[in-house]
């Protein structure tokens, strides 16, 4: 009987433990996420500025079927994804892609652009399993909105105006191009700009 | 001969008690930051949230008290299942007014997470936990038993502190955990 509540107390105080522990391991993750400066996309220079309507187009994708690039279509929004198979970063972006396609379809519509061959980017679509998201190829389209880097993307907002766009490198860059749309902020360099000023007329 | 629903209540008690008890001192020790909530949260007018405060303390503390002494523990219980059922009105309101992203001063501690099923699940367990231990009668054990139960309750209040921590963590836009 001894022995039972013996290690009964210890198993408890075992627990308080593990209690205590997880609690200074999650509160020690929240202390990192306000320290570390945010994730987001870096934005390049481009033609086109936040807020300007963007160029509409209608391309042919891979699969033959019709896709309507910019303009009001319908109070969804699009994001233009530019990537390359060559590219092995865009490779390792397509899982965070996938997820956001999961997440905002409700508001959002992805559509993957590159330029070049047909037969590699068709190769590209299978090996991948990219077969949902529209696949157009147009070197004009890369140059209206000044994509220099992949991979990088464009989100146009459901009036068709460039909501935010950027160098996308980790889930946290795409991601980070919703949350501009969200709160007015067009990108990182201006989100840090802005808290710098905060900071400053604070005193911190 | 001591029953395990007997044990368990008086487990369950003292867990409850002492997550009043440092929710009534972790809201006297931020009073400014608790001022805020009555006014934008619970609705109190600002002349009246000082009152409204040192009564919702009160009120915790003698719960508390109640709740670990066995002749009171039904009293302390009914008194938290009440309060626990108020907080859960008023995150309910607040979500339903479409004011997720209130402060609710329902977490020890600044909260990334806004209001939603996780706060509504955790006050209904509580509210239902503090109705259950109302429900069972108390039994006088031995010494290794009060041991058991207040070493539980610490178990459990350290348990419920990591979980606070957790869901206080900004959630992931994905999805993809919790």
């Amino acid at each position: 009987m001894s022995f039972i509540i013996a290690s009964q107390v210890v198993l408890w105080i075992g627990l308080i433990v593990l209690g205590v522990v997880c609690m200074a391991l999650a509160r020690q993750i929240g202390v990192l996420h306000q320290r570390i400066a945010p994730a987001g996309a870096l934005t390049l220079k481009q033609p086109l500025k936040v807020g300007d309507p963007t160029p509409e187009m209608t391309l042919t994708a891979l699969d033959g079927s019709s896709v309507q690039i910019g303009g009001a279509r319908g109070g969804r929004s699009q994001l233009l994804l530019f990537l390359s198979p060559d590219c092995e970063i865009c490779g390792a972006l397509l899982p965070a892609l996938r997820s956001a396609h999961g997440a905002e379809r409700n508001w959002l519509d992805i559509i993957l652009a590159s330029d070049g061959e047909s037969g590699k980017h068709a190769e590209f679509v299978r090996e991948k399993s990219l077969g949902k998201f529209p696949y157009v190829l147009s070197e004009h389209l890369g140059r209206s909105y000044g994509v220099a880097k992949l991979p990088y993307a464009v989100l146009i907002d459901e009036a068709g105006n460039l909501s935010s766009t950027g160098l996308v490198n980790t889930r946290e860059h795409l991601e980070s191009l919703f949350v501009a749309k969200e709160t007015g902020v067009s990108n990182i360099q201006q989100f840090l700009s802005q808290r710098g000023q905060r900071r400053a007329s604070s005193g911190e | 001969m001591i029953e395990t629903g007997q044990v368990l209540a008086a487990q369950l008690a003292v867990f409850q008690a002492l997550l009043l008890a440092a929710s009534a001192v972790h809201k006297a020790s931020t009073w400014s930051r608790s001022l805020g909530v009555m006014r934008q949260f619970g609705g109190v007018p600002g002349s009246l949230a000082p009152t409204a405060l040192g009564t919702v303390i009160a009120s915790e503390l003698v719960a508390a008290l109640l709740l670990l002494v066995p002749a009171y523990r039904t009293a302390g219980a009914i008194l938290a299942a009440a309060l626990w059922t108020v907080y859960l009105a008023l995150i309910l309101r607040a979500i339903l007014q479409n004011r997720r992203d209130l402060e609710c001063g329902c977490s020890f501690g600044p909260s990334s997470r806004p209001l939603g099923a996780f706060q509504l699940l955790r006050n209904g367990a509580l509210s239902a936990m503090a109705v259950g231990i109302a429900g069972v009668s108390t039994v006088a054990g031995g010494v290794s038993v009060e041991l058991s139960q207040v070493l539980g309750g610490l178990a459990l209040l350290a348990l419920y502190g990591a979980l606070d921590q957790v869901m206080a963590l900004q959630p992931l836009r994905s999805g993809e955990l919790l």
